[in-house]
């Protein structure tokens, strides 16, 4: 253990983390995230269509309900989409000396970052269509019961693998 | 401590539990002897069992309570359930040792699927000492341990002879240098190296009890009475069949003259039980500094021990309620990372109540010390204020649109008590950056302030809404590993100023903090 110093630091000559510093995820996960979409979306239609189909042959016309159930699927399909192709730019990863950060969300954007020296243990997540796109999940935990962990998906599988065998390489050495 | 670090070396994860069966016939070390629970801890796993399978079978029970059928074979029922749970709980209990080695607990334990849980000392987040009061007769503890991993594996060890139980605990929770067994007749030593820190006498402990929340406790006596009186119905209505007309007649009048009746009865009645209350949970609390820890004691019937290194605290809460502020008093919380399954219930909180200032001032000096620096307070933009008179329009509006003449007034009134509140909660939020420390303030009728240390920052959240953004505003979110410290709609310079030193703290430090 080094000597302990204290020298004061003067809080503006910090380093900050800057937001234009963050880099994109690669484009097949922009691909991914439309596939999940465009299903998501045919499923909640047909559903729809299968439920006015039956109106129609009830009662040749349509109830308010029906209505209200097509329009909230079209607004939530709008936010959605709005969500995807607006915020798509905004997802990004910052790897520092000392910490991971992730930015996702336009609607609500959020900044969580992760210092290394805190991560207890880290994962590497792939589902079946992750792979089919060549993206993983880079996980990182953390201690105690905040949950604090941090989840980056539509990673390019390489770098995480790298990113985490630096990881590794740092919680081994403290 | 650091020692202890570098020689575990690759063994860097908290706890390994693994259900290899190559595990089982690898040796024990040879020279820590393999220890088993004490033979009481039988009868702790045989009503564990027999809740479990209650719990389990709760639609057999329900079915008994319809069926014939069922009910005849209750009893057999009833045998084979016991049996079942007296035959595992022995083969559990047999199964079940542990070993103290000289820098990890190595507990094996499980019948059909063995397990071999490592505990490595220094990972040792919470060591736990309780004492129901069976377990007294028989004078044994049960000991808590907690890992605050993120697999949550806590450990029980059921029953152990009270000094043996107190022998671990010394050792588990000073990073074990010293043998297990040298330990046995240290215990009476270790106490005096102690100095105390608060011990709760019998008029605090009854001011205390006073000063709790009445109304809330009196809301949970009526619902238990209420819940109890349900199958007592029948002798109700026949002791309501037997009061005279003339009474009933009577009461249609005079109800007003009750009303002061009722409610010195609900005043009353809440304050025994939160009298009550505080007596059983608090009876005999102190708190002793030790040169390793905090370590509390206390409890009537369910006797507590909780032990915890200074470092590990993770936030210092203290909360006031207005009768307590008017006593003088304070309730304090010490928060510690916690396994992530235990959450949901809460676990366990180490409560100091009834701390008078100086002793609050002291606790405060030895967890968090203080440092003269120059401070930053940050509160929240004006945003805030508006969100939560919107929202609370929102929730009194339906009164004044839909209500009668009488309604539209008390909504007036719940609306002017709302709003009030409001503001003045608005006004009590308060962010005090100090060069190692945070302290946050809030509440209006209940006062809280939380106090974390800067380095203790495990994870830093930024959220801005689409609304937000144009006012460059955002929430800042600093969590530590027992929860986070939260403020909301600063401005976005603010935030990341706040972001950059608590990142810049928690990666220069080379401190333990957990």
């Amino acid at each position: 253990m080094s000597l302990f110093s204290n020298t004061s630091v003067r809080i503006d000559a910090l380093p900050s983390l800057q937001e234009e510093e963050f880099e994109g995820l690669p484009l097949r996960y922009r691909a991914l995230r439309m596939a999940i979409f465009a299903i998501v979306m045919l499923l909640v239609f047909a559903a729809l269509g299968v439920l006015m189909w039956f109106e129609w042959q009830e009662l040749n016309t349509f109830r308010w309900g029906v209505w209200l159930a097509l329009g909230a699927a079209f607004a939530f399909g709008l936010m959605w989409a709005i969500e995807e192709v607006k915020g798509f730019p905004l997802r990004g990863v910052v790897v520092r000396e000392h910490d991971l950060s992730y930015r996702s969300g336009f609607f609500k954007r959020e900044t969580i970052t992760v210092p290394f020296n805190r991560v207890q243990h880290s994962e590497i997540a792939q589902g079946p269509l992750a792979r089919a796109f060549s993206v993983c999940t880079l996980k990182l935990y953390t201690a105690g019961h905040s949950g604090a962990n941090l989840r980056v998906p539509g990673m390019d599988v390489d770098r995480a693998k790298r990113l985490r065998q630096q990881l590794d390489e740092r919680v081994s050495q403290s | 401590m650091w020692i202890g670090l570098s020689a575990l070396g690759n063994n860097s994860m908290s706890v390994s539990a693994n259900h290899n069966p190559a595990e089982e016939s690898q040796p024990h070390p040879a020279h820590f002897p393999v220890l088993r629970q004490h033979p009481t801890g039988v009868f702790q796993y045989i009503v564990n069992y027999t809740w479990i399978f209650i719990r389990g079978f709760w639609p057999i029970l329900a079915g008994a309570a319809v069926s014939d059928n069922i009910r005849a074979y209750g009893e057999w029922i009833g045998f084979a359930v016991l049996a079942i749970a007296c035959l595992s709980a022995l083969l559990q209990y047999w199964k079940f040792t542990f070993q103290v080695t000289e820098e990890a607990l190595v507990i094996r334990r499980g019948v059909l699927e063995r397990e071999r849980i490592t505990i490595a000392f220094e990972r040792i987040q919470i060591v736990n000492l309780e004492q129901s009061i069976w377990q007294r007769a028989f004078g044994v503890m049960s000991v808590k341990v907690d890992t605050a991993g993120t697999s949550g594996a806590e450990v029980e060890i059921a029953a152990l002879k009270v000094q043996q139980a107190k022998a671990l605990k010394s050792i588990l929770s000073s990073g074990g240098v010293r043998d297990y067994t040298e330990q046995d007749n240290k215990t009476s030593e270790s106490a005096s190296n102690s100095t105390q820190l608060i011990a709760l006498s019998w008029s605090r402990l009854f001011k205390v009890g006073l000063t709790q929340n009445h109304l809330r406790n009196a809301l949970i006596a009526f619902g238990s009475v209420v819940a109890l009186a349900e199958p007592l119905e029948g002798l109700l209505t026949d002791w309501l069949s037997d009061v005279p007309m003339y009474t009933w007649w009577l009461l249609k009048f005079l109800w007003v003259l009750l009303i002061p009746f009722f409610t010195i009865g609900v005043v009353v009645l809440g304050m025994l039980v939160s009298l009550i209350g505080a007596v059983l949970r608090y009876y005999k609390l102190q708190v002793r500094v030790q040169a390793e820890g905090l370590e509390l004691s206390g409890g009537l019937l369910k006797k507590f021990e909780f032990k915890i290194p200074l470092h590990k605290v993770q936030m210092l809460e203290g909360s006031s309620g207005v009768l307590q502020r008017l006593m003088g008093f304070e309730t304090f919380r010490i928060h510690q990372a916690r396994a992530q399954s235990e959450a949901a219930q809460g676990g366990v909180s180490m409560a100091i109540p009834g701390l008078e200032c100086d002793h609050a001032e002291r606790l405060n000096a030895i967890l968090f010390p203080p440092v003269s620096g120059e401070a930053e307070v940050i509160r929240p933009h004006k945003m805030l204020l508006i969100r939560m008179l919107i929202f609370r329009t929102v929730v009194v509006a339906p009164l004044w649109v839909w209500g009668d003449g009488w309604m539209q007034i008390v909504g007036c009134l719940w609306g002017v008590w709302l709003y009030v509140g409001a503001i003045k909660q608005y006004h009590s939020i308060l962010l005090t950056v100090y060069e190692e420390q945070l302290c946050m303030h809030k509440g209006w009728l209940r006062k809280k302030h939380l106090r974390t240390e800067l380095h203790k920052a495990q994870r830093v959240v930024l959220t801005e809404s689409w609304l937000m953004r144009r006012r460059s505003l955002a929430h800042a979110r600093i969590y530590t590993a027992a929860g986070p410290v939260a403020v909301r709609y600063i401005p976005k310079k603010t935030a990341m100023k706040l972001r950059d030193i608590a990142l810049y703290k928690a990666e220069a430090t080379n401190r333990p903090w957990m």
